[in-house]
């Protein structure tokens, strides 16, 4: 017990202590050709650079076209110049520059919605088994109106809307990106953990229309994850999931998902996704209003090149991405009975994706501290007890 | 045996009525949401309304029992009252009346909780020494059995009268059916009653020789092992009920069940305390020592719940063991209060017991939500670990306190004969030295038998704080 307690102390100590300092740019260097002509709340580029003292980690949110994050390990003095003709063109030479080439960089796209009809009532969903119970909506079509961007050496955010109303009538798809100098939970559910090295990704299906000759309908979104590794041996992304006993600070999910790249899992030089597989049915996130969420293998990409074409992966990769690990992989929202899409009008979740080893859930000094208690005042009882009760009997004698 | 046997079953049928009504909203859910056109939070005031004014109202039942009623009239009473609330309830429903229920169900509560109070008194009366152990868990285990004939019945009842009728007039026809089984109990209270009286008539019995009269202020002199099994009524409870009740979603996430299996799995703790409590109450009648057997029901729970919490083991070992804990408990903790209370007292002391439990029950289940929300199913098992940890406190402080002043708690059958008549020899010894303390003139020696004047003289001393009769009040005639 000593031993977990002061596990806990060092790690107390360490999440207190910054571990990098973020310098956050919204838009960087952007000429007014480009941002001010524009409604300027449209375009919303975001990068930060989380100086360490050994290195720099760089993300690049992007919501010019498909959702992307784009990290990028690079020596401590590295700077990053947005090439800002070629990034609106879409034209992937040189569009983004770093000063020094990057140790190691991973991307991940949120390339496709879907919407489909769960006729079996799972909650599962795989592409391609009726297409008639399926609407797809490329993401590149939907408008990513900026509402929010905050930032601080601590903590950087920026929050999107996106509309389309051919799509989604008036309902709204709300993504928010955050990343962190620290390692600490999340404020909001479901309180994932991440480390300094990570940056959290959190999707809403607000309130979206839904296709009216659908019984069933539920949201699924496709992701796609690229890695600076090589494909040979037919690598692959890892998909595992571990279970904890405590649920503390995702009440009611004793399970955590990790998809790791074979660098992050063999030498914790790779990138990694994170997630509880929670979603919520409503804004107010709790136990009662949390639903599963579900995932399938990621797989190989046949074009990539195409597929990722409007998007910082294609900007940044361009046609290196038939050479490196690009795969994609579904989630969807939803369990057996819990009244589809349509009961709530509401779909959440919430990942981090992050450099190195996914960060490690450990039980907090609080729970510790009650659990001794808990567990040790009726052991002291016992063994206490059992002593006197021993001594009276034998004094009686 | 077979005078005995009926009484049993007579006693038990009595209050089957009470259970099969209390759960008809339960059972019903869906059915009572959808007809009566109920929000979840108006479904939960039914529930509510039952609950809390019996935190003080079973306390004031069974204060009346002692003083007013008697335990026969008490339970003919508690019966028609919740007879009354059961109709309510339903013609409430038969015209769409929302309060009209909650009325109902109001006076129902009222009724259905101090006649549980009446029951235990009935029991202690008719079988205190021999099978009393037995006989609540014989009470425990048709408690279940009532509210799970409920849950089994009520739906297919629902499905065959809404061939005839629909929506509120239906809920209200089908709550009149349920209300047979509370006719049903009604007649069993009248004849229960008639066998009573008979009884004390053929057997002689006087029930309160001493022909004390119970005071609100006798509280304050009921003694510190009471009140540890108060405390113990809470701190089990709360760990138990409330984790029933929230314990679906917990199968279901951490163990990855699906719904149905949650629900067996949850089920398991009732379904085994219906077989295994009558069988541990006559193990315990058999062996005595009910305080031990109270230590080892908390601290096999407190080792279910960690095996819930600290472990991924199938959840059907950590609730079988819980259940058969809690059918152990059940069966040796109830008994304990009339071991330490004299009968005359016994309604306020359950009551007592009864009102403190709902008040835990009430405040903590809504207290365990609010933990689930902000701090898991994982907190959730603690807190629960914390308050059993209280319980097993106070049994060891009770165990102390009863082991210091020589008391017969913890005592198997024969050492609480041995224990009784070496008692019965220090009061007779005293009494012929010195009579006069006690008050006690030449006529009363005359009139009375022994064993009342031995009562008489144990109670005054044990009441007035005396020696060595602490944990014996009360003797069997």
């Amino acid at each position: 017990m000593l031993r977990v307690l002061c596990i806990f102390l060092v790690i107390v100590l360490c999440s207190a202590k910054e571990l990098r300092s973020l310098n956050a740019q919204l838009n960087p260097n952007c000429p007014p050709v480009v941002c001010m002509n524009n409604d300027e709340s449209t375009i919303t580029v975001v990068h930060i650079s989380a100086v360490g003292e050994h290195d720099t980690l760089h993300y690049l949110w992007d919501f010019t076209g498909k959702p992307s994050v784009l990290i990028a390990l690079t020596s401590p003095i590295t700077n990053l110049t947005i090439n800002w003709e070629n990034f609106i063109l879409n034209d992937p030479e040189n569009s983004v520059i770093f000063s020094t080439k990057p140790i190691y960089t991973s991307t991940v796209v949120m390339n496709r919605l879907w919407q489909f009809n769960d006729a079996e009532d799972t909650g599962t969903f795989s592409y391609g088994v009726n297409s008639s119970e399926i609407n797809v909506y490329d993401t590149r079509y939907i408008t990513w109106t900026r509402n929010e961007f905050r930032k601080s050496v601590h903590e950087v955010e920026v929050t999107v809307k996106g509309d389309n109303l051919s799509f989604f009538g008036d309902g709204r798809i709300s993504l928010n990106f955050k990343c962190f100098a620290s390692v600490d939970h999340g404020i909001d559910f479901p309180h994932l953990l991440h480390s300094e090295n990570s940056t959290q990704f959190d999707l809403v299906f607000d309130g979206l229309q839904v296709n009216s000759s659908f019984k069933n309908p539920r949201f699924a979104a496709e992701f796609i994850f690229v890695s600076e590794e090589s494909r040979f041996n037919n690598q692959s992304f890892m998909l595992h999931s571990k279970k904890s006993l405590d649920d503390e600070h995702t009440p009611g999910i004793f399970e955590i998902v990790e998809i790791a790249s074979p660098k992050s899992l063999m030498a914790n030089k790779g990138s990694f996704i994170q997630y509880r597989p929670v979603s919520y049915t409503h804004p107010e996130r709790d136990v009662s209003t949390s639903t599963e969420l579900h995932i399938t293998m990621p797989t190989n990409l046949d074009n990539p090149t195409i597929q990722l074409n409007t998007s910082l992966a294609w900007l940044y990769y361009g046609p290196l991405l038939n050479t490196i690990l690009v795969q994609g992989f579904n989630v969807s929202f939803g369990m057996s009975g819990d009244g589809f899409y349509t009961k709530t009008n509401y779909s959440t979740w919430t990942f981090i994706m992050g450099y190195g080893t996914p960060p490690n859930e450990q039980l907090s000094m609080f729970v510790v501290i009650v659990a001794s208690i808990g567990l040790g005042i009726p052991l002291i009882l016992l063994v206490g007890g059992g002593c006197y009760i021993c001594i009276k009997r034998t004094r009686n004698r | 045996m077979t005078v005995k046997g009926s009484r049993i079953l007579t006693a038990i049928i009595r209050l089957e009525g009470s259970y099969f009504c209390y759960d008809n909203p339960g059972a019903l859910q869906d059915n009572f949401k959808k007809d009566l056109d109920l929000s979840t939070t108006q479904f939960v005031w039914l529930y509510s309304i039952y609950s809390w004014p019996n935190v003080i109202l079973c306390f004031i039942g069974g204060f009346l029992i002692d003083r007013v009623f008697g335990t026969r009239l008490g339970t003919i009473i508690y019966l028609f009252i919740l007879l009354i609330g059961q109709l309510l309830f339903a013609f409430g429903g038969l015209l769409d009346i929302f309060w009209l229920m909650i009325v109902g169900r109001f006076v129902f509560g009222i009724g259905a909780e101090s006649l549980a109070v009446a029951q235990n008194n009935y029991a202690v009366l008719w079988f205190k020494g021999k099978e009393l152990n037995m006989v609540f868990g014989l009470q425990l285990s048709f408690a279940r059995v009532g509210s799970t004939v409920n849950f089994m019945v009520m739906e297919s009842v629902y499905k065959y009268v809404n061939q005839f009728y629909k929506g509120p007039m239906c809920i209200g026809v089908v709550l009149l059916f349920a209300s047979t089984t509370c006719i049903m109990s009604f007649i069993c209270a009248l004849f229960l009653g008639w066998m009573d009286k008979r009884a004390q008539r053929i057997l002689r019995r006087n029930d309160n020789p001493g022909g004390e009269i119970a005071r609100l202020s006798d509280v304050k002199t009921f003694k510190l092992t009471f009140w540890m099994v108060s405390i113990i009524c809470v701190a089990y409870y709360v760990a138990i009920f409330p984790f029933i009740a929230l314990g679906k979603v917990f199968f279901m996430r951490k163990y990855d069940f699906s719904a149905e299996e949650a629900n067996t799995v949850n089920s398991i703790v009732y379904i085994i305390s219906a077989v295994a409590s009558p069988v541990f109450g006559l193990v315990i009648d058999k062996t005595g020592r009910n305080v031990m057997w109270v230590f080892l029901s908390v601290f096999v729970t407190i080792c279910a719940h960690s095996i819930l919490a600290f472990t991924f083991l199938n959840p059907y070992v950590g609730m079988t063991i819980m259940g058969l804990a809690y059918s152990m408990l059940a069966s040796s903790l109830w008994p304990l209060v009339a071991l330490i209370i004299p009968e005359y007292q016994l309604g306020t002391a359950y009551g007592i017991c009864q009102a403190v439990q709902n008040l835990g029950l009430a405040v903590i289940s809504m207290f365990a939500g609010m933990i689930v929300d902000h701090g898991g199913y994982f907190m959730l098992e603690i807190f629960f670990i914390g308050w059993l940890t209280i319980a097993l406190f106070a049994t060891v402080v009770m165990w102390l306190y009863d082991s210091n002043k020589k008391g017969n708690l913890n005592m198997t059958p024969s050492e609480r004969e041995q224990h009784i008549d070496s008692l019965t020899s220090i009061a007779s010894a005293k009494m012929m030295g010195s009579s006069s303390v006690e008050e006690i003139s030449p006529e009363d020696i005359l009139n009375q038998s022994t064993p009342a004047l031995r009562n008489r003289y144990i109670r005054r001393t044990g009441v007035e704080g005396g020696t060595a009769s602490d944990c014996e009040p009360l003797l069997d005639q």
